[in-house]
């Protein structure tokens, strides 16, 4: 037994002056783990410790019930700013990527002109992949351990509803970038804010056109995803408000290979209208099959391909069969281009040598108007910022954004849910092409009308 | 009626090629003992090795490519059997089934994070061999989908001849017999482990690039067609040749039937793969050793 | 007593106290942060360890560890919601029902050779995931089922810390009573010469049926505890690449050892944390690892070095009977 004491008592020992080592001035600690984090995110600069030291100290005391550490305010020249969104599968990485690089771009150019409010910002930037419980991870970890004042970002619904719960949970303001599930905005929370559209928005316009264009029958293949299930939903309500009731919703795993015995199905009794709402390489499988299959485009059948249709990588997987067919686009065509979207562009790829989406457009922007409300309210006071970017009226890249309904302008009950703090008016658009290989840019405007540049429809010809 | 017929050719014309697919799989195990875990990996590979080189040889017409891809890749199955399966087979390697089945699931866990860090999730496709649809009477059906069920068609059969008919083919049976045996008479029962995985993994690459066109490619896409083909060697038998083949046509036929005539169309694209799953637990309760399979199980 | 006494004395026994103790003192030193890492790495480090007495022990090779942890998290999960049953229940029903679950596969497959319960069980975890995402007006599917929190007033991850700890001792202490029981011999026996254990009585499928239900409920009980904590379940959680990384991590730490399975969870949950920098490589370096790993390191990374610090093999017995049998055949 005898040569199992010492051990054991080094080892308890050693346990103890670790406990120990906590009792010292939290400050340190957050030292500690700024570093760990420095190593893993870009910002290589160790930061020490952030005026939001004490905020979280005093909850850290609450929570995990240790010793209360004297925590001083402490003077820091650095204002922390959180980003999140998938970097990797399963998640879409090539839209957090994207989303990231926006940020960072924003995050200079405001360093460059002064900082906020004297201070050097640094973004630091969370990967989700793609997963709920990867986003509350993440999330908490900015918040508790970054001392982030304010979070941006996030690509996925499904990530962005938990997300919003632990920013809730602590109280940090986040402008969202991308998350178009009604309920993000639909939480009522006073942290929450967005500038992408809500599904219910989104669809409004694809529904709405087809009402206008007089179609009666509509089969919609959907992914079973967050995204997909979300949006069949809806668009089965809107297309009955509007009374088009034959609609059919059929679902599919995104990585389906074949969808011929369910197209050969559709063919029994061809649709006016069939849409492919899929992501990924589901998009362009199902559209090839029904194209191969005689099914869709065709004069009688239309073919929507929702907004995968937008990407380089269309035309490589459907070749010829992408010609008439129809889909959405959410973002500003060249001709709706302001000067700041224009020098967004051209910083963007000469920056990074790609050509940026409509994701990055509005990561940028909702990264320079958290900046500007910290700035505006003149401290990192949580409801300081909530209030600032409440009544803020900014320009960007994607055009005049404000927030329509707010604690400065209660929600009336007519309004849906989703339209607190909720930019009201995203640009979305249907778009056709009318050639192989076209650009989004190249595509005709179809709806709405004030923005149309082509027919409503014109069918493939015979 | 016409839609009856137009889900039977559309089957029949996947089930030739997952019948390919699993063709390979039950060459591995019959010589070697082994399952190929990783079989999937090697057909998505199989799909990567004819994108990229279309991609540089712009002028190539794409069939071309496709032996060249089933080469390439096979080579890399020699590389893999050499190193990783050798050894099990000079017994340096204890408990040798376990060993089999834990290094090809390593194999396959390995390609497919090594696709998705290399190419990203996103679908590549390789030029169409042909553009356009053929109308077939009841259905169209794409050139392309028709070419590569024609060639599968092709491939089986020269299959079926080379081990039927040649000296490789009398070799490879009888190494699958009686490897000891086998030696005695001068074969040399390694040369012919590495040969069959090569075949095998060749044909799964093979596969890979003819569909490439047809389907696209994203690091997981051998996922579906390598589960497909476990179920198809269990249902044919493990270890026959004609029994795969059979149950690549049956497997194909009952997607088409299965998701043509699931009552609830909206789910029924989504229970295309669950019936796979039912005809397994319904051959191992009712007839374990599947349509041609030896008989100790 | 004295027989305690000597059980107490043997190495790897104090070690694994030592190595308890400081798991149990850890939160008072680590920040909230890690400790969510640690609760997620002692969930796989449950997963790992079950999975290695299913294989390292048993010799059975399911790829289905994922889909009976999916199982329990989903049970769990749906009953609370919908008859809003307790927690503790929930999680012993999920427990439950993983076995059943167990048990109907292993009774369908464990009959045949190996092989077929490793591609019975590949096959069953991916339908089962297409299954959970289709019938998603139940299971919620992609969006995520939302699963009642373990301790809903409770800020800290302190509480559920102890909760998923406590569960991996207790399970842990269990698998090694099960592995040096007579069940623990007869499966031993059987791995090694299933025709010999048969000839001599041993009710061969029985032994593994039973197995392979433990280590199903095991998994089962690992999803429930999950659900609860984390709050959100998507099918996602089950995909074959999440049962690589299980496998990986049994592999690499040691697959003949229930305790170097486990701890080499943990150490790779920390370090896929520590290496987020290298984004998707770090999945393809613990690949390669896996698979090299397997070639020349066949007890693991880990139990080698246990060996070097001990002087003394954890499980020396099997050795020596491999040894003879390396030699003999």
């Amino acid at each position: 037994m005898k040569k199992w004491i010492r051990p054991m008592a080094i080892v308890l020992l050693l346990v103890v002056a670790l406990a120990a080592c906590s009792a010292e001035p939290q400050t340190v600690e957050v030292t500690r783990v700024v570093e760990v984090e420095g190593e893993q995110v870009e910002v290589t600069r160790v930061v020490t410790e952030t005026e939001e030291v004490e905020v979280e100290v005093t909850r850290v005391v609450e929570t995990e019930a240790e010793e209360e550490p004297e925590a001083e305010p402490t003077e820091s020249d650095t204002i922390l700013i959180g980003g999140f969104g998938p970097l990797s599968a399963p998640g879409s990485y090539q839209g957090g990527t994207e989303m990231r690089q926006a940020s960072e771009m924003a995050v200079d150019e405001v360093n460059e002109a002064g900082g906020v409010l004297g201070k050097d910002v640094e973004l630091i930037f969370g990967d989700t992949e793609g997963l709920p419980e990867r986003g509350t991870a993440v999330t908490e970890r900015l918040i508790t351990q970054n001392n982030v004042v304010g979070l941006t970002g996030e690509y996925h619904s499904g990530v962005a509803l938990t997300e919003m719960e632990v920013a809730h949970k602590y109280g940090v303001p986040v402008v969202f970038a991308e998350p178009w599930s009604d309920d993000v905005t639909g939480s009522g929370y006073d942290e929450i804010f967005r500038i992408a559209p809500s599904i219910d928005y989104y669809s409004s316009i694809s529904t709405n056109y087809i009402a206008e264009v007089g179609w009666e029958k509509v089969v919609f293949v959907v992914e079973d995803t967050d995204y997909g299930r979300e949006q069949g939903e809806t668009w089965q309500a809107q297309l009955e408000d509007l009374g088009i009731t034959d609609v059919e919703v059929i679902f599919a795993d995104p990585a389906t290979e074949d969808f011929t015995p369910i197209l050969q199905r559709i063919a029994q009794d061809p649709p006016d209208m069939l849409a492919g709402v899929i992501t990924g390489i589901g998009n362009s499988r199902m559209l090839s099959q029904a194209c191969e299959l005689g099914l869709a485009p065709t004069p009688e059948t239309a073919y929507y391909a929702s907004i995968d249709a937008q990407y380089t990588e269309f035309w490589e997987n459907v070749g010829e069969c992408g010609q008439y067919v129809f889909f959405t686009y959410v973002g500003l065509p060249r001709s709706l281009w302001n000067e700041k979207t224009e020098m967004f562009m051209t910083n963007f790829e000469e920056r990074y040598g790609t050509t940026p989406g409509a994701v990055a457009m509005e990561a940028y922007d909702a990264t320079h108007m958290l900046l500007a409300a910290i700035e505006e309210a003149g401290s990192t006071e949580p409801d300081a910022i909530i209030s600032a970017l409440e009544q803020m009226e900014y320009t960007g890249a994607l055009g005049e954004i404000w927030f329509e309904y707010g604690n400065h302008n209660p929600l009336p009950d007519d309004e849906p849910a989703w339209m607190w703090h909720q930019w009201p008016t995203p640009t979305v658009m249907i778009l056709q092409y009318t050639e192989v290989g076209q650009s989004v840019d190249e595509a005709t405007v179809v709806y709405p009308p004030e923005r149309a540049t082509g027919d409503l429809y014109t069918a493939p010809p015979e | 009626m016409d839609y009856f017929l137009s889900l039977l050719i559309t089957g029949l014309i996947l089930g030739i090629i997952y019948a390919l697919m699993a063709l390979g799989l039950t060459l591995i195990f019959s010589i070697l003992n082994v399952i190929n875990f990783a079989h999937g990996e090697f057909y998505m590979l199989g799909g990567y090795a004819s994108y990229l080189i279309l991609g540089v040889f712009t002028g190539i017409h794409p069939l071309l490519i496709v032996p060249i891809s089933g080469l390439i890749v096979a080579g890399l199955g020699i590389l893999f059997e050499i190193f990783f399966l050798r050894p099990m087979h000079e017994e340096q390697i204890a408990r040798p089934a376990e060993y089999a089945v834990l290094v090809t699931f390593g194999l396959s866990f390995f390609l497919q994070n090594l696709a998705l860090a290399q190419f990203g999730p996103y679908p590549h496709a390789p030029r169409p061999f042909f553009e356009g649809s053929v109308d077939l009477g009841v259905v169209n059906v794409s050139a392309d989908r028709l070419t590569a069920s024609v060639l599968s068609l092709l491939l089986l059969g020269a299959l079926l001849l080379i081990i039927n008919k040649t000296w490789l083919g009398k070799a490879l049976r009888a190494v699958s017999q009686d490897k000891q045996a086998a030696a005695v008479v001068g074969i040399n029962p390694n040369a012919m482990n590495t040969v069959a995985f090569a075949l095998g993994v060749g044909l799964a690459a093979v596969a890979g690039a003819l569909l490439a066109p047809v389907f696209s490619i994203t690091p997981d896409v051998g996922a579906v067609p390598a589960i497909r083909s476990y179920i198809i060697i269990v249902l044919g038998g493990m270890g026959s040749l004609p029994g795969s083949i059979l149950g690549g046509v049956v497997i194909g036929l009952v997607e088409s039937f299965g998701a043509g005539y699931f009552p609830d169309p909206s789910r029924a694209l989504n229970y295309k793969t669950v019936f796979g799953l039912l005809i397994f637990a319904l051959v191992l309760l009712l007839r374990p050793r599947g349509f041609f399979g030896r008989k100790e199980v | 007593m004295n027989q305690a006494n000597e059980f107490l004395r043997r190495p790897p026994v104090i070690a694994s106290i030592v190595g308890a103790i400081i798991a149990l003192l850890l939160p008072l030193v680590v920040e909230s942060y890690w400790l969510h890492i640690l609760i997620i790495a002692y969930f796989y480090a449950l997963l790992a360890s079950s999975w290695a007495l299913l294989a390292g022990y048993g010799g059975q090779f399911s790829f289905g560890h994922m889909a009976f942890m999916a199982i329990g998290a989903y049970t769990t999960g749906l009953v609370t919601i919908h008859w809003e049953i307790p927690l503790l229940a929930g999680i012993a029903l999920g427990t439950i029902v993983a076995g059943v679950a167990g048990l109907a596969i292993g009774a369908l497959t464990l009959r045949f050779k190996a092989a077929y319960l490793a591609l019975f069980t590949i096959a069953f975890s991916e339908i089962l995931r297409t299954v959970i995402r289709a019938e998603s007006q139940i299971t919620r599917g992609d969006r995520g089922l939302r699963v009642p929190a373990l301790f809903p007033e409770a800020i800290s991850r302190v509480p559920a810390y102890y909760v998923m700890l406590g569960v991996l001792l207790v399970s842990l202490v269990f698998m090694y009573w099960l592995a040096q029981s007579r069940v623990g011999l007869f499966l031993r026996a059987i791995r090694e010469d299933e025709e010999a254990a048969a000839a001599r009585g041993v009710n061969v499928v029985r032994y593994k049926v039973l197995t392979f239900v433990v280590t199903s409920m095991l998994a089962g009980l690992a999803g429930t505890i999950f659900a609860h904590y984390i709050t959100i379940i998507t099918p996602n959680i089950m995909v074959i690449p999440q049962m690589g990384l299980v496998i990986a991590m049994a592999i690499i730490g040691g697959v003949e050892s229930l305790a170097a399975a486990a701890i080499g969870a943990i150490l790779i949950q920390i370090s896929l944390e520590e290496l987020r920098d290298f984004g998707h490589w770090r999945l393809v370096i613990f690949g390669a690892l896996l698979v090299l790993t397997l070639r020349f390191a066949r007890d693991g990374l880990l139990i080698g070095l246990f060996q070097r610090i001990f002087r003394l093999g954890p499980r020396a017995e099997v050795r020596e009977v491999e040894g003879v049998r390396a030699d003999g055949t």
